[in-house]
């Protein structure tokens, strides 16, 4: 078969096509096809009816040209269509494999499909559903691993960030040469995540690109690249260039890298000495607290004594003030560490508290001593044992700290022996005269209702951004009194927080609590907490605010929520539901049918 | 893209054409049922009830299914979400596929489908007319867990022999009404690449070269093969969509999943 006649064919038609059928009539280079193709049909018939049909596109008015037209692309596209080449001469080789690592698994379509919008989407509400899938173990889904590798470059920075920190580790060596053909040293944002990506999973195998980032690199990768550096003579002694250098980035990403290094060098130390001395310690107190160098460990209490030494014998406001700042810097750098002198120290600080609370500067000896309380909580027995102990005259963060490590360190009977009776004392309203019960009692009930061990120093402080947020600590479970106590408090977020199935006081307790909330969004916990457990008129009781919602003016619609708690309720209440929306508004409907659907649809 | 448009104007031309035939004919005689040998009622947009389906005799009794692959996109011409799933009839070893279409306005009270991961015992299937992967739809099912057999099943049913997968493929194609993008499971002897273009070859050295393209409705699957453990690169069952492209003119294949005797690894949704 002449192939590439027919191509020729084709090709002509394609022009035509496109330049539009009017001009198709008379077209003289698909005029002299003809003659070839009455030759070939000689041979072979097929190529004579399609030099009829060109001849009817040849003869064609400007009427009849596109269906003349059409019927020569219905003819030879049937024919190349049989015409189609496949297979590829060459060495067949094996393909570059790449383990993904650990056990890959296989979500379903409804499961993949909104992640990967998310991953590939803008808009809100997208890093929960990302936090979620990690959680849950979705990413181990090989079909994600292209998008969670793009994700890096997400306009939103938090996701970004999670996809580097938490995601893509997760696939281990297999995605380094995709991460390392993206990779941009000019580039800021996602490429810094896979700079740092690339130096954690192959620090040997990166040193090229980290060289060129400091290089030729951005700013921003500069600085990525230094806080990759190791211990190689080279490196430390850029390093340690680094460290004078004017921009305060450079500077930390150098001190950090020089902390983390471990090095033992003379120079190395002293360096660290020099700055953990002077004003730059506040830009490497979360490596320095990590060293385990003797000599770094060592200094940093020595200056800690010295520092507190000091700091009892100040008198002027502003000094004291900066020394304050200073000795929270050294305590930081102190927290997590075990050692007995770290211990010694910290609970010399502890027994001087009162002393510290009379320096009344900004920051003040209060605000050291809720840092001290903090670390304490989180340290050895002894330090939590010491801690607990002076539970009764602590106050505010320092009683908090207090309280959970008490919740760590007693036996579930013990903790409610202890602060039970603390929980009577919160009120509605806090005033002067009941401000210390009340605090006391709130900050029970904050340790009662905590799901991880990890206190939050200030947020808004700035000691916090050198935190980097540790693994939740495992916290013992509750004694199941604790859910009558908290009734007999009235305290109702308590109550929503401990409620479960099956306790009748708690189910009166939100039935007649719901009963005083006016507001949409004040009944909405209490109706959560009635699903969560169960309660028997949970969906009557939600179908009424429904009901009211519907005949509201608001144009604040708190569907959404009630939507998602349709959903958590047992299958057979789903026919009211399938009853309650044609009575409410359109837009009520939209944001609750699928929720409904999934009632009805759930397995028993 | 000026390829592509040519030839879907050269498929409405026969449509056209074989449809005012076809309704010539049903005017003529009223009494005539819709053709069932081939798709064109439903080209022209008639909707086949299942009880139609029935009475025409496009019923398969107790059918065992399993689902191979599975998609969900958005059809903005139709102004459609269109979930399908590809389906292996165990016992006649046919792919078959369902369709879910739920219309943008409607789709909140429309339940989309979702991956199917078991075994699908079907009393009656329905099967719509149409060529290599014909649609079919059931009333009722019953799942049961997927068993090594079933998997076993599907590789023996696995086409061996590219070239005559091939022919019958070409052959399908010319049709102008035909299904262009038809699917198949091929028994392979190995995927490798060839100066960087991914191929899969048979025991006897015929060759098909993969791409995803043009294939834009399925997600991306080329590079995840790149992704799975070497064993599945040799002597499995990879279950394919062929496409002819028209400007270069070769006959390609997209992976969709890789069936191997213990599972099928899904490429795309």
């Amino acid at each position: 078969m002449s192939i590439p006649l027919l191509i020729q064919v084709y090709d002509e038609m394609r022009r035509l096509a496109i330049a539009g059928s009017a001009v198709a009539a008379g077209d003289f280079r698909l005029k002299k096809l003809i003659e070839p193709l009455t030759r070939a049909g000689e041979k072979a018939p097929v190529f004579a009816k399609v030099g009829q049909a060109v001849q009817a596109v040849v003869d064609s008015s400007e009427k009849t040209a596109s269906t003349a037209l059409l019927e020569l692309a219905a003819l030879v596209n049937a024919i190349l269509y049989t015409q189609g080449e496949t297979g590829i001469p060459g060495d067949l080789k094996p393909l570059e494999t790449t383990d993904l690592g650990g056990q890959a698994t296989q979500a379903s379509a409804r499961v993949l499909k909104p992640l990967l919008e998310a991953l590939t989407t803008t808009g809100s509400g997208r890093i929960e559903l990302i936090r979620d899938a990690h959680e849950r173990g979705t990413f181990k889904d090989l079909r994600l691993v292209k998008a969670a590798l793009n994700a890096v470059d997400d306009p939103y920075p938090e996701i970004g960030e999670f996809i580097a920190d938490k995601v893509l580790p997760l696939y281990g060596k297999a995605i380094l040469p995709e991460l390392r053909a993206k990779v941009d040293v000019k580039g800021r944002a996602g490429q810094l995540h896979r700079l740092g990506l690339l130096h954690r999973l192959d620090p040997e195998g990166s040193r090229d690109l980290i060289q060129s980032a400091l290089a030729e690199g951005s700013k921003e990768m500069k600085v990525a690249a230094i806080e990759c550096l190791g211990t190689t003579d080279d490196d430390l002694a850029y390093l340690l260039e680094q460290t004078k250098a004017k921009a305060k980035d450079v500077r930390a990403a150098a001190l950090r890298a020089l902390t983390a290094s471990a090095s033992s060098r003379a120079d190395v130390i002293a360096t660290l000495k020099k700055v953990i001395s002077g004003p730059d310690l506040e830009l490497i107190i979360s490596k320095v607290k990590q060293s385990l160098l003797p000599e770094i460990q060592n200094y940093v209490l020595e200056q800690a004594e010295s520092q507190f030494t000091d700091l009892l014998k100040l008198k002027d406001k502003k000094l004291q003030g900066s020394s304050i700042t200073r000795m929270q810097q050294l305590v930081s750098c102190l927290d997590e560490r075990k050692d007995i002198q770290a211990e010694t120290f910290l609970l010399k600080c502890f027994e001087n508290a009162k002393a510290i609370a009379a320096i009344k500067s900004e920051p003040a000896g209060a605000d050291l001593n809720e840092l001290v309380a903090h670390v304490l909580s989180q340290g050895t027995p002894r330090m939590q044992r010491e801690l607990v102990a002076s539970h009764k005259t602590l106050t505010d963060s320092c009683l908090l700290s207090a309280i959970f490590a008490a919740r760590a360190t007693m036996t579930p009977e013990d903790f409610y022996a202890a602060f039970s009776s603390s929980l009577k004392g919160i009120s509605d309203k806090r005033t002067k005269k009941n401000s210390a019960e009340h605090d006391r009692g709130m900050a029970v009930a904050e340790a009662i209702s905590a799901r991880s061990g990890y206190v939050t120093y200030r947020q808004w402080m700035r000691f916090s951004r050198y935190e980097r947020r540790r693994e939740e600590s495992h916290l013992k479970a509750l004694d199941p009194r604790w859910l009558d106590a908290a009734i007999e408090a009235r305290a109702a977020d308590l109550v929503f927080d401990l409620a479960r199935p099956g306790h009748a006081a708690t189910n009166q307790f939100l039935s007649e609590h719901l009963a005083t909330q006016k507001k949409p969004h004040e009944a909405e916990e209490v109706l959560q907490t009635m699903v969560r457990v169960a309660h028997p008129d949970a969906a009557d009781l939600l179908i009424d605010a429904l009901k009211k919602q519907a005949k509201s003016t608001s144009s604040y619609y708190y569907s959404y929520w009630y939507g998602r708690m349709i959903a958590d309720l047992p299958r057979s209440e789903a026919p009211k539901f399938e009853a309650l929306l044609p009575t409410l508004p359109d837009k009520m409907v939209d944001q609750l049918m699928e929720s409904v659907l999934a009632l009805k649809n759930k397995p028993e | 893209m000026f390829s592509e448009a040519l030839d879907q104007l050269a498929r409405l031309h026969s449509i056209v054409k074989q449809g005012r035939a076809y309704l010539q004919r049903r005017l003529e005689d009223p009494k005539l049922k819709p053709e069932t040998d081939t798709p064109i009622a439903a080209w022209l947009g008639h909707a086949w009830q299942l009880a139609e389906l029935k009475a025409a005799g496009l019923v398969q009794a107790d059918v065992e299914l399993i689902q191979l692959a599975f998609n969900s996109h958005d059809d903005v011409a139709r102004q459609e979400h269109i979930d399908t799933g590809v389906w292996m009839n165990l016992a006649t070893g046919r792919i078959q596929v369902t369709q879910n279409f739920r219309p943008y306005k409607a789709a909140k009270y429309i339940k989309s489908d979702d991956s199917f991961f078991q075994v699908a015992q079907v009393k009656e299937l329905c099967v719509y007319p149409g060529d290599a992967n014909p649609r079919i739809r059931w009333d009722g099912m019953l799942p049961r867990p997927a068993e090594p057999g079933d998997f076993q099943k599907v590789r023996d049913h696995a086409r061996a022999d590219f070239a005559a997968v091939i022919k019958e493929v070409k052959n399908n194609l010319k049709g102008p009404l035909a299904d262009k993008q038809p699917i198949h499971a091929l028994q392979f002897r190995r995927i490798g690449q060839v100066d960087g273009v991914l191929v899969v070859e048979d025991a006897r050295g015929e060759r098909l070269t993969l791409t995803d393209a043009g294939m834009a409705e399925e997600p991306q699957s080329c590079h995840l093969l790149q992704l799975l453990s070497p064993s599945l690169h040799e002597n499995q069952t990879l279950v394919v969509r062929f496409r002819h492209d028209l400007d270069r003119r070769k006959l390609q294949v997209k992976p969709l999943s890789i069936v191997t005797g213990a599972s099928v690894v899904r490429l795309t949704l």
